[in-house]
Order: C-alpha cells, then structure tokens, then sequence
C-alpha cells in the first residue's frame, strides 16, 4: 500500500512532470563523477559500486517530524541513562525491570569498562533510528536503535547538495528545511565531548562499506581524517602523527569501527585495523570516543524489547513511538508463542545486522521452520520474533519514468552534544525489488533523500 | 601545524606522480601514434623498450589499443586507475573539484575501454582533462601543502621520465630549483643535488628523495 502523502508531493510531481528528463541523468552522472559509493564484499570480491539512488524524495511533514524528533530525542535520553546504569550501578537490573541473565548473556555487554567515566555522561552522541510507518494505524514505528557506528547520513547529504543544483526549482517552491548544516553539527556535537586537542575521524580503511562516508564527514566537518596507524597513544593520551614527524593532541574521536577491532590491546589481538592502547586514554578521561565502547549492549535485538520500559524506568513518561510487537525467545511464554507461530513471524538473529539473520517464517520450507525451531530452542537467547508489518511503500521513479511501490523504511539520525539534535533529514532507504521487505544497503537497496517540510500546508 | 598522515601525504605525492605520468604518456602516445602513419613503427617500438615491454601491432589503431588499455603496468588505463584510487584514499585532503576531475578522467576511460574502437581523437581530448586538473591545483589556495605535496609528485615524475624516455639530464637538471623550493615549503632543509653524469644513480636520487624526506623528518 503507498502512503498517502503530503499535499506538497502532489507540487513535486507537477513540478517533477516538466522537468525535461535528461535532468535526471544529469544529476545520476554528477554522482558517479563524485563517486557517491557503497562498497561492498560480494562472493569474497571488493565490488566499489554506486548506491542506487531515486529522485522521488519522502515528504515528512512539519507535525510527522515534531513527533518523530520528540519520539526520538525521549528515546535516545532514555537509552543513555540505560547506559550508564548499566555500566555503573544496575539499578535497572536491581530493580528486575530488566533480567539480569538477558543482559549478562550479550556479547555485546563489556564488564570490563564498568564504572569508565565517559566523557559529559554522553555515550550515544550519534544514533540512527530505523523506523517503519505502519499502513495498520499510520503509525510510526521503530524498528532498531543504531547506536554504535550507523551509516549512511553521508548519501543524503550529497545528494541534497547536487539536488539542488540540478533541480532549484523544488527548493525555490516548496518549504523543505534546510539539512546541509549536518557536518556543523557534527563538529560541535565533537567539540563538547572533546578533552582537549583535535578532531580526528578514524576509519577502518579503503575496503569498508561505508568509506566514502567517513572521508566526506572528515573534510566537511573539519575533522582529521585518519586510519589506526596513523594514531599513537603514549601515556594514557592519544596523538595524531603527522608525516613531518610531529604528533598533535587528539582529543575526540568519532571512531566508524566495531569495539572489536578499535583496540588490538583490549579486544581482538590481531586487529590491523584499530589503535593499540587508545582505550587507555578513553579510560583515564583524556578521550570523547563517539560512540562510547560498549553501546552495543543497547542496540542488542533483544534489548531493543525492553526499551519502553526504559523510557517509564528513567524517565518516569509513556514511550511517544512504539516498538513494532516482539517476542523474545527468552522468555517461556514468548517462546511457546512462537513456536506455534512461526509461519507468521519474522525471526530476527540478535548478533546479525544490516538485514542478515533476518527469517520471514511465510517463506520457510517445512524443513526450514524444523531447524529454526530447534535452533531456537537450543539457544532462545539468540533469537527475537516480530510480527510482519505491512509498512508502506513509497513510489520509486523507474527507467521508463513509471511511478512503481517499493517498500521503503527510514534511517533518521540524531546528534547528542550540548543537547539532543534531531537532524531534519534522514535516510530513505528501498527494496530494489518491489515484492521484497528488505530495504538494506548491503541487502542491494536503493536510497531516497528524505524532505521534512518546515510548515503545515 | 599541517595535519596530514604519513599515509595521506604518500597518496598525495601519487596522484602528483600519476597525473603527470599520464600526462606524459598520453602526449607521447599521441606522437607515437603519428609516427606509425608516416611507416616509423621502430620509434614507438624503441619507446616501450625503454620502460622494459614489448609492444607488438599491426598497425596504428592496434598501437593505441594497446598502449592505452591492454598492456600491463603502463598502459594509460592503469597509470589513470592507480590515480584515482590515491585520490580515493586522500579524498579528504583534496580539493572538491580535483577529486571530481580525476574521478571524471577515470569514469571516461572505464567506458572507452568497452568501446570496440579506440579512437586518438578521444585520446586527445583526455588531455584537456589533464590540464583541467591541474589547472584547478593551481587554483586552489585553501589546501597549500597538500597542494605542495602533489607538486611534488609532479616534478619527481617529470624528472624520472625526462631521464628515463629522452636520456636528458640537463633538462632534469633544470627542475632541480623547483624541486628544493617546494622541499623547503614542505619542511625540509637539506637539499636535493645531482652532481652525477650517471643517468642511473640520478634517477635513484631523485626516486628517494620522498622516502628521505619522511625518513629525516621522522
């Protein structure tokens, strides 16, 4: 079903139907020339391509984003809290909101950095909320809490700027706020958590997916751009290495690396690609790492489960946006219920991201259901079951200028520094194939830019 | 203080070598080209000898497929895509525009290359993609010592090809002035002196000279 969207979609495709098609390709060759890529492994092999883009922006309203931006700014308070309790005094734990086993059984919680002081009490200072609208209610709902290293708010950026360009029209004639100050705010979301010293983005290098994203975030918000050799950490203090041999202070670091890999001293031994001993200077307070080193626990598939009851823990409100209905096998009940409904559900594998481990129960053979059940039953911590949800599609513009329905969900982002920023933009991603679900990057999803309109009309 | 890795720094210095060195080679492919029309097939024949390949055709066209697409390590294709991928991995500390030009340069060929004919006319009009390159270096005053780093690459390559191709010390010899200057611009003090009339131990010189530089201000 497609939305039905704003009045003003309706003066964007008016505007769009006299535009003269080569247009179009006009702004699809401005982004091959600036290479705005995606890179993916695929069967073992580097494969540097584009990310497949469609003109046809989401219209968010003024009132849709009030909503979504207080939804998101309660969830992501919400969220931090849970971390830093988690990481501190458990009362959360204490108090049973949250079984302690459902926690200490996550890879992803990392005992060994309980009572680390982090840097302003901040550990989520950029977050991606992957939301969903319902055609069920119209109602939105989220689906993950990306609060470790999300991608992706690079590509509607670009676009945004070569959009303008090629089509001034839309931006001359309808009310769209404005979102290329992301970098800006970037930089001061990095200036508040900064203990002294430069800026420095660290990626993990050339063959990382979203490598395009980091080198633009780098020279757009200022920072130093660098890989884990080009940092060294002498007593507690991470330094920047110059090629004329002199070092400068760092004193944030936006890190786009896994735990795993930042830290060969404290994590996995045979990372290349981190920094030996930057967790160091993290611990001894001499460092703002964004995102803080073990979030992963808040954004665990099954954590995900417990987050309204957060929001009524902390911060004593009602949730403003929903989960979408989740199971945990964990629990006995749940377990039963999803057993005996997996043809329905979707099963979601807590330790997959980016649309792997994600099962659709419908489209299991018998054989199949059998070894989901047990693996189920074997090890139910691992696996959390969602109901379908019918969420709508959004029209894509294919190559013969036909309007097609894609299923297409959206990657909102906020910022947490001096406060929690909303961005007023986001990350439209769709299913390449129209019957699918799976709107992922890597999954070969396209990408829509995402137009929040400053006022009702 | 310049904040730019030892890493960065090395990519810059590449893209300054490989534009040049595709600039070159694309002049003189274009030379060589004409050269055949006029039955002198050894010039060109000598020409690849000097960079160690042997380059066989049949007649012109086949020449310029080759010497622009087929052959390994030195043909045009490569030297563009090696350029590129250091303009990739030094995005951040290039100008927006050289990215894109180089980016741009690099597209054009991956489409010429599944063209059936190879055409010198299109080989022709890559140069003013080369000198819209660099005409943006020159343009651009916010990325100074990036921009000195890959004027380094540049003159370095230049020099190289001036002892490798043509034999010519004396016009390396000239860009030795340049050379220092851009050295001392970069940090460095010690100067850079060719006082052999040995052609090899000149192109070793000349071919250490960003290796020392890190290695002395390490």
């Amino acid at each position: 079903m497609v939305e039905s969207q704003s009045p003003l979609y309706d003066g964007f495709k008016s505007i769009l139907n006299t535009i003269d098609p080569d247009r179009v390709k006009e702004l699809l060759s401005y982004m091959r020339t600036e290479a705005i890529n995606f890179n993916l492994f695929k069967n073992g092999s580097f494969i540097e391509r584009k990310f497949p883009f469609d003109i046809i922006p989401r219209i968010v309203s003024a009132t849709e984003f009030d909503y979504l931006n207080r939804g998101i700014q309660q969830r992501m308070y919400a969220i931090n809290l849970f971390l830093e309790d988690i990481y501190s005094d458990q009362k959360i734990l204490k108090d049973g909101i949250i079984p302690s086993d459902f926690v200490f059984a996550s890879k992803a919680f990392l005992p060994e950095f309980m009572n680390t002081p982090v840097s302003k009490n901040i550990r989520i200072h950029i977050s991606g909320i992957d939301l969903v609208k319902n055609s069920v209610g119209d109602a939105w709902v989220v689906l993950e809490d990306n609060l470790r290293v999300p991608s992706g708010v690079s590509y509607p950026l670009s676009i945004r700027k070569l959009t303008r360009k090629v089509f001034p029209e839309f931006f001359e004639t309808l009310p769209i706020q404005k979102v290329l100050d992301y970098p800006q705010l970037l930089k001061k979301t990095m200036d508040h958590v900064n203990t002294g010293g430069i800026n420095v983005i660290l990626t993990p290098g050339r063959y990382n997916s979203a490598f395009y994203e980091h080198s633009y975030l780098a020279k757009e918000s200022g920072a130093v751009f660098a890989t884990g050799d080009d940092l060294v950490v002498e007593n507690n203090i991470l330094y920047f290495k110059t090629f004329q041999g002199k070092r400068a202070r760092v004193g944030a670091v936006y890190r786009r690396l896994d735990d795993d890999a930042l830290d060969p001293k404290a994590f996995h031994a045979n990372s290349l690609i981190g920094v030996p001993n930057i967790t160091k200077a993290y611990r001894a307070g001499n460092l703002g790492l964004m995102n803080s080193i073990g979030n992963g626990i808040a954004d665990d598939k099954g954590i995900y489960y417990f987050v309204p009851q957060m929001i009524r823990y902390y911060m004593g409100e009602e949730p403003i946006l929903q989960n979408a209905p989740t199971y945990l096998a964990f629990f006995e009940k749940d377990r039963q219920y999803i057993i005996q409904n997996l043809r329905t559900l979707v099963i979601k594998d807590v330790a997959e991201a980016g649309g792997y481990g994600v099962v659709f129960g419908s489209q299991l053979s018998k054989s199949e259901r059998e070894n989901l059940k047990n693996a189920i039953l074997k090890e139910p911590r691992r696996f959390i079951a969602q109901e379908v949800i019918e969420f709508y599609d959004i029209e894509c513009r294919n190559d013969l200028g036909q309007l097609i329905p894609h299923k297409a969900d959206l990657r909102m982002y906020s910022l947490y520094g001096e406060e929690i920023v909303v961005w007023p933009g986001g990350l439209t991603r769709y299913a390449m194939d129209p019957k699918s679900y799976i709107v992922n990057s890597s999954q070969g999803g396209g990408f829509k830019d995402t137009w929040v309109l400053k006022e009702n009309r | 203080m310049i904040l730019i890795s030892p890493q960065t720094a090395e990519h810059l210095f590449w893209i300054g070598r490989y534009i040049q060195r595709a600039e070159s080679m694309t002049r003189l492919v274009i030379e060589a080209f004409d050269k055949i029309i006029d039955n002198d097939p050894e010039e060109s024949h000598r020409f690849y000898a000097k960079l160690g390949v042997t380059l066989n055709y049949q007649n012109n066209h086949e020449f310029l497929r080759h010497a622009v697409f087929d052959l390994e390590y030195v043909s045009l294709l490569t030297i563009v895509n090696n350029a590129r991928e250091n303009a990739v991995l030094a995005r951040a500390s290039l100008p927006n525009r050289m990215f894109s030009r180089i980016n741009g340069l690099y597209l054009r060929y991956q489409i010429a290359k599944d063209e059936p004919k190879t055409s010198i006319f299109w080989l022709e009009s890559t140069l003013e993609e080369l000198d819209a390159i660099w005409g943006n270096l020159e343009l651009n005053i916010a990325h100074m010592h990036e921009k000195d780093l890959i004027q380094l690459g540049r003159i370095i390559e230049k020099m190289d090809l001036n002892i490798r191709l043509f034999d010519s010390l004396e016009a390396t010899a000239l860009d030795v002035i340049r050379l220092n200057d851009l050295l001392v611009k970069l940090g460095q003090y010690s100067k850079v002196q060719l006082h052999s009339s040995n052609p090899l131990k000149t192109l070793h010189t000349i071919n250490s000279v960003y290796k020392t530089m890190v290695a002395v201000q390490e």
